[in-house]
């Protein structure tokens, strides 16, 4: 059923598969050009499909094999802050073990909660300055959605990723993963309104690119998106006084 | 078959004008009142129709929209739930029996509004269902609901769906967590409670009823009908199904979509316990063509609006009533006004006819009957004059010349006829006079003139003028009787009789004793008004009335009572007559025989008969110049008669004639004419 959609657009899946593929080819080949020594580096350059616009906020991942993974290893403590009634930033994209703290930048009470498997979390109503020591610690890779129990339309994202050879495209849809070890590996590529067909995490594709020391790889890649189904916003949510 | 020809007359032949009134009346008021009746009754019904429809609509617009109603309301309560954070936290454990008693604890806070709930993950995985349908997965329509939910702007949506044979209303909605994770199904059932609910509304009967069509239904055109809900009694339930069976549906035999039959929805009449209701349908479940169809039916019952109507009707026959005896009563009088006057003057026309003028009709008013009763009035007064003046005209004049007169148009004229001439006078009236006072005279002649007048009445004769004491009668004027000459010659004898008797009762009252003369003559005479314009006279002139006044006169000279001419002998035959003379009277030179009327034959005696055998040879004697023997024989009867009357009779004249004819010389051809120079 991944190929759902808001707007009842049913995309037919060879043609989605043929697309990817050849994205895939084009970044595979790119990816062989680009071998270096030490450390290889991937550029990423991601537009939507659609408007051929850069789009931000689209996060990449280089999967490393288990025994891989230690060595590429950031712990760090994080935060996601509530900022006229919006989670800011909207996605982060951290290591597994990281810490987030959540602080209330608006002068309301808000309540977090997750309920994605990654971890299931609550703060209850707080305001601000409250829980600014709070650390809530990530320990499962994953993405954990971000709700507010008051503000329903308020949602975001932390992309918990295996290792910290992960990032999120910048506004000019553009992004850089170094010190990737040289070889062959998947990267996931994840957005929250990608339309994919990976069972294993919804709105992610896989690609396998190969990586080689001095010469930078690249994944250029155009997104198909969803239509934005989250809550509308409440008409005076902006508001910063209850009167 | 024909009615007799006779019965049709007096079907249209009335006794009384009352009746022929009051049936004009009903046949013109009843027509009237009827078409009126029926033109109410119509109008009346066509609104009942039209109201009827309108309810139904109206309770149609309502049922869908106590639906929407409903359908938001469960709408509410889904999206409620979805932000209920002790739900979001049952749902947040995954574990299918907290959420179902997460589930169960909304619907019964639901007071009612929602009854079931189904939810989904986002891809259709049946998560829990307080229905326990035992889906695994959604599909069929449950699928279709939430496929078009997701196309949605909202991801709501809604359908109709039969859950364990009920139909169900179902909304869908996503619940957030805070990214859509699973579909929540809510419903209610559109069952007996709902029905009753939309009627509380609408005052109109509402059913769910669902249709099966069977591959024998769509080819039949006839649908296994059963209803699901309603408000009606279950024997009416029995009835609707009962006729929705054998009608089908109306709107699917259209093959019409949703849309169209909505706006084309007919109403029609269903038979029900307590009569015809208004029927119309909303469909509910399914399309056009599909084999299960469940629709709403909204009725509405023609005799709780017909309750009104028949109040109205009520009203207005007992305005019809109130007209009918108004004006039944208003002829009435009508009818009297006009034949109560109308049988008094009936009344008053019959006592005329029968001779009473008197007691004239009292009648107010100026109109036809008025006129009519003035007119009857003056009739009767025109008559009373005519018949005063007939009464007069009858002294006046005899009654047969004033019948004759009133007969006829009165004009100047007459005619040549033969009419018997009769003259009566009292010899020595003058004389008479003299010696008696006028009012012994005057009743005298009253006493006389009745008793003749009577005789002559007696025997037809008509008197033409009374003249003093004489009286001239006619005989065949104005009318021919065929014996008139017979007539007057029998008057004459009766009038010498009458005087007999008149002299009788005369000398008992020691009056004067009075003798008449008779003049009879038959002739030609004319006979007609005489006078001028302004007053004339009904009577006859010309030689035969001198002659007849001339034999009158003669019975002075001869002696005798009466005086017949020749011409009136031969008419009257059955007398015994005495010739007299022959006479040549004054102005005329024609002799004539003149006789005297000696009585009827056969009722003359013996002994007189005798005395008239000997006159006639006495008479023959003397016309043969035989004067000897004449003389002897008139001698003879002359001594036959009292002392007193030998002086002065009939044979003392002619022994006078005897006496002067021997002394003269007679020429040869000597008649024995007798001639009277004087008048």
């Amino acid at each position: 059923m991944g190929l759902l959609k808001w707007d009842g657009r049913m995309l037919a899946l060879p043609n989605m598969s043929k697309l990817l593929a050849t994205l895939g080819l084009t970044a595979g080949l790119v990816a062989g050009l680009t071998q270096g020594a030490n450390a290889a580096e991937l550029r990423i350059s991601i537009e939507d499909f659609e408007s051929g616009g850069a789009l931000a906020d689209v996060v990449v991942e280089v999967l490393l094999p288990t025994e891989l993974q230690a060595v590429h290893t950031l712990i760090a403590d994080y935060s996601v802050d509530q900022q006229q009634k919006e989670f800011v930033p909207n996605v982060s994209v951290i290591s597994r073990g990281s810490r987030v703290n959540f602080p209330n930048s608006d002068d309301i009470l808000h309540h977090v909660y997750s309920f994605s498997s990654a971890n299931v979390f609550e703060l209850p109503l707080y305001g601000n300055g409250q829980n600014i020591d709070y650390y809530e610690p990530f320990e499962q890779p994953g993405v954990v959605e971000l709700g507010c129990n008051i503000h329903d339309w308020m949602l975001g994202y932390i992309y918990v990723a295996e290792t910290s050879l992960a990032t999120k495209t910048d506004a000019t849809g553009e992004a850089v993963i170094t010190g990737i070890p040289a070889g062959e590996f998947q990267v996931r590529i994840w957005h929250p309104r990608a339309v994919s067909a990976s069972e294993a995490l919804p709105h992610a594709q896989i690609q396998t690119l190969t990586f080689t020391d001095g010469e930078p790889a690249r994944l250029r890649l155009a997104l198909v998106l969803e239509r934005d189904n989250r809550l509308r916003r409440a008409p005076d949510a902006g508001r910063t006084r209850y009167r | 078959m024909k009615p007799e020809p006779a019965l049709v007359t007096s079907l249209f032949t009335f006794r009384s004008f009352r009746t022929r009134l009051l049936v004009f009346l009903l046949a013109l008021l009843l027509p009237v009142l009827l078409g009126i009746y029926a033109f109410v009754n119509r109008e009346n019904n066509t609104y009942t129709t039209d109201t009827i429809n309108s309810y139904l609509e109206l309770g149609a617009d309502v049922f869908d929209f106590t639906r929407e109603e409903h359908k938001n309301t469960l709408l509410t309560i889904t999206s409620t739930m979805t932000r209920d954070w002790g739900f979001r936290n049952a749902f947040g454990t995954g574990d299918p029996f907290t959420i179902i008693d997460a589930a169960d604890n909304i619907l019964m806070r639901s007071l009612g509004a929602a009854d079931m709930m189904l939810i989904a993950s986002m891809d259709g995985e049946v998560i829990i269902d307080t229905k326990t349908q035992g889906y695994e997965r959604l599909e069929g329509e449950w699928l279709a609901l939430m496929e078009a939910a997701a196309k949605s702007d909202e991801g709501i949506g809604d359908a109709v769906i039969t859950v364990d044979g009920v139909p169900y209303q179902i909304t869908v909605i996503p619940l957030f967590l805070p990214t859509p994770v699973a579909w929540i199904f809510g419903g209610f059932p559109l069952d007996n409670r709902f029905a009753d609910t939309v009627k509380q509304s609408i005052v109109s009967d509402v059913s769910i009823v669902e249709y099966h069509l069977g591959e024998v239904g769509l080819e039949n055109g006839v649908a296994d009908v059963r209803v699901i809900a309603s408000t009606l009694t279950e024997q009416d339930q029995f009835l609707l199904t009962a006729q929705l069976q054998q009608t089908g549906m109306t709107y699917v035999d259209e093959g019409l979509n949703v849309e169209e039959q909505n706006s084309s929805a007919a109403t029609r009449r269903i038979q029900l316990t307590e009569g015809e209701y208004g029927t119309l349908m909303r469909p509910l479940y399914g399309q056009s063509g599909d084999e299960l169809q469940i629709v709403a039916v909204i009725q509405k019952s023609y005799n709780e609006n017909m309750e009104n109507v028949q109040a109205f009707q009520r009203v207005l026959l007992q305005f019809y009533l109130v007209v009918l005896a108004v004006s039944l009563l208003a002829v009435i009088l009508l009818a009297r006004s006009v034949t109560r006057p109308l049988v008094d003057l009936a009344r008053r026309v019959r006592r005329i006819e029968s001779g009473d003028f008197g007691q004239a009709v009292q009648v107010s008013g100026r109109d036809e009957i008025g006129e009519l009763a003035s007119s009857v009035n003056n009739m009767a007064r025109g008559l009373a004059e005519k018949e005063k003046v007939r009464d007069l005209l009858g002294k006046v004049v005899s009654q047969e010349i004033a019948e004759e007169l009133l007969s006829k148009t009165i004009e100047l004229g007459g005619e040549e006829k033969v009419v018997t001439v009769l003259f009566a006078d009292i010899k020595g009236f003058t004389s008479l006079c003299e010696n008696t006072a006028p009012e012994a005279v005057l009743t005298l002649l009253n006493s006389y003139l009745s008793e003749i007048t009577s005789v002559i009445e007696r025997n037809q004769g008509v008197v033409d003028k009374y003249t003093g004491d004489s009286v001239m009668a006619l005989f065949g004027a104005p009318l021919t009787r065929g014996n008139d000459a017979q007539n007057a010659v029998r008057t004459a004898l009766a009038m010498q009789q009458a005087m007999v008797a008149l002299n009788q009762r005369n000398r008992a009252a020691g009056m004067a004793e009075m003798e008449a003369g008779i003049g009879v003559h038959t002739g030609l005479v004319v006979a007609g008004n005489l006078g001028s314009q302004n007053r004339l006279n009904y009577t006859v002139i010309g030689d035969s009335v001198n002659l007849s006044a001339r034999l009158e006169g003669l019975t002075r000279k001869y002696h005798v009572d009466n005086i017949v001419s020749e011409t009136t002998r031969h008419s009257a035959t059955n007398f015994v007559y005495r010739e007299l003379d022959l006479v040549r009277v004054a102005g005329k030179r024609e002799p004539v025989r003149i006789y005297e009327a000696i009585g009827e034959e056969g009722t003359v005696a013996e002994a007189r008969l005798q005395e008239l055998a000997t006159f006639a040879r006495a008479l023959q004697a003397y016309r043969a110049r035989l004067w000897d023997e004449a003389q002897a024989l008139f001698d003879e009867l002359s001594h036959a008669l009292p002392e007193e009357k030998r002086a002065v009779s009939l044979y003392s004249i002619y022994l006078e004639r005897i006496e002067e004819l021997r002394a003269r010389r007679l020429p040869p051809d000597w008649d024995a004419v007798f001639t009277f120079d004087k008048k």
